[in-house]
């Protein structure tokens, strides 16, 4: 398989289920991203739709798993920064954005300078008191991710900034479930955000994988013109090898996290490649 | 209806009195379904209001789960062990749904085999005139987005509650009763899969040109109850 590396220069790699599952790296990830990281023609960099964490909490996980750290924070991405690095250049001096997302996700907006209101915990509010709420009109954007504290509360006041006062609704990504193991799955974001998704009739602008945006946001801070020397490698169908489609870039599905052989055969969207683990790789 | 003539209405059940027993929330309907399913010592898993669960427990119906919940870290709920007693997970309008509770209630059914029901399915319901809030349908949107279904619908439009109400006054000639109401989708659409007859008023959010463009037709239109006089 060295054919691979030497077809590609930019690994572009998801992370739960590719590099590691949970704390336990998969075998061979370590030495691979130490390979590909001492060549100075190749360029890796992760992309994660979990929005909970920063670039450093995230570096601080790469470490703590692989036991190393990236050189370069820049070469990660979480579907939230992708949102921050997405909003920062749209918003005015003064403008905000009304945040359904976790303290981490609020940490990454406000280090790209975007400021959020609305995360955190809402008191209950009586139905009736909702006819006299006056949003706040510097907000312009909706941002929606993976929110442990939304209620009805909360989300109604979303709606209304969407619906009646022309908010522009973005959201991290929409996955229904994510597996916390082999046998157990949990509701995802796309799980969370789904009352708002209900009651407006739409998911808003998705700019997590599988959507597009987020592969123009990594290569426009990394410069990446020749997408014929991109790979992307992930084990989810869905979300990382449909990003690849969308993005027209060659992708490998890797059988280490929640996709089997047999789901490559019935799914619609196929890999490039399909490889065991990422360790085949080198 | 809104949540707080909702909790009046429910919390007034206070006896079986013939004047309460004409009142029927979903709540109410739900609460009477799952009494004479669920054997001596069962229970169920409550995504729902104060309100909801005086409701139930008033049936003899034992909840757990409502309320708040501390937010779970995702890892936690590799050791969640649920509650083997409980048979049943229940959604209602729930102010306090967040995805620790919404978890919880996934693992029941997906993994245990709990039965899910629902009171209704409403994505919007109108505060005003102009102003339209998240309903129930939306609360509960992330359950049935993880399951890939709804759950039992109770409530209207289900004909489950008709057969509730049907069942508890003795009504047994459908061609005699008349349902009045304003939305075609929870109302009119509640009327036709129970098979009676149907009439929509326009004082609330429902308006002619409705009616023109909707699958499921009124028998009669009025514009108010009044007219009924």
């Amino acid at each position: 398989m060295n054919s691979l590396l030497d077809r590609y220069d930019v690994f572009l790699f998801d992370c739960d289920g590719v590099l590691w599952t949970g704390l336990e790296p998969i075998v061979g990830a370590k030495k691979l991203l130490q390979v590909l990281l001492a060549r100075e023609d190749k360029t890796v960099i992760l992309v994660t739709n979990n929005s909970t964490k920063t670039r450093a909490l995230l570096n601080d996980h790469v470490k703590k798993v692989l036991g190393f750290s990236m050189p370069d924070e820049r070469c990660l991405y979480s579907s939230g920064v992708a949102c921050a690095m997405y909003m920062r250049h749209q918003l005015k001096e003064g403008e905000k954005i009304f945040l359904m997302g976790s303290n981490g996700f609020s940490s990454v907006l406000k280090e790209c300078g975007v400021e959020a209101v609305g995360h955190g915990v809402h008191e209950p509010m009586d139905l009736h008191s909702f006819s006299t709420f006056q949003p706040d009109p510097t907000v312009k954007f909706v941002v929606g991710g993976f929110d442990p504290q939304l209620t009805h509360t909360k989300m109604t006041k979303a709606f209304i900034y969407v619906r009646e006062f022309g908010a522009e609704y973005i959201c991290t990504n929409q996955d229904l479930v994510c597996p916390l193991s082999s046998s157990r799955l949990l509701p995802g974001t796309g799980a969370v955000l789904a009352g708002l998704t209900a009651a407006l009739g739409h998911t808003g602008k998705v700019i997590g994988k599988p959507s597009p945006i987020f592969f123009d946001i990594v290569a426009r801070e990394h410069g990446i013109t020749d997408k014929s020397r991109v790979l992307m490698v992930g084990d989810n169908l869905l979300t990382d090898i449909q990003f690849a489609a969308n993005s027209g870039i060659d992708s490998a599905v890797v059988y280490t996290g929640v996709t089997k052989p047999k789901d490559v055969t019935e799914s619609a969207v196929k890999p490039t490649y399909c490889l065991n683990s990422v360790a085949e790789l080198l």
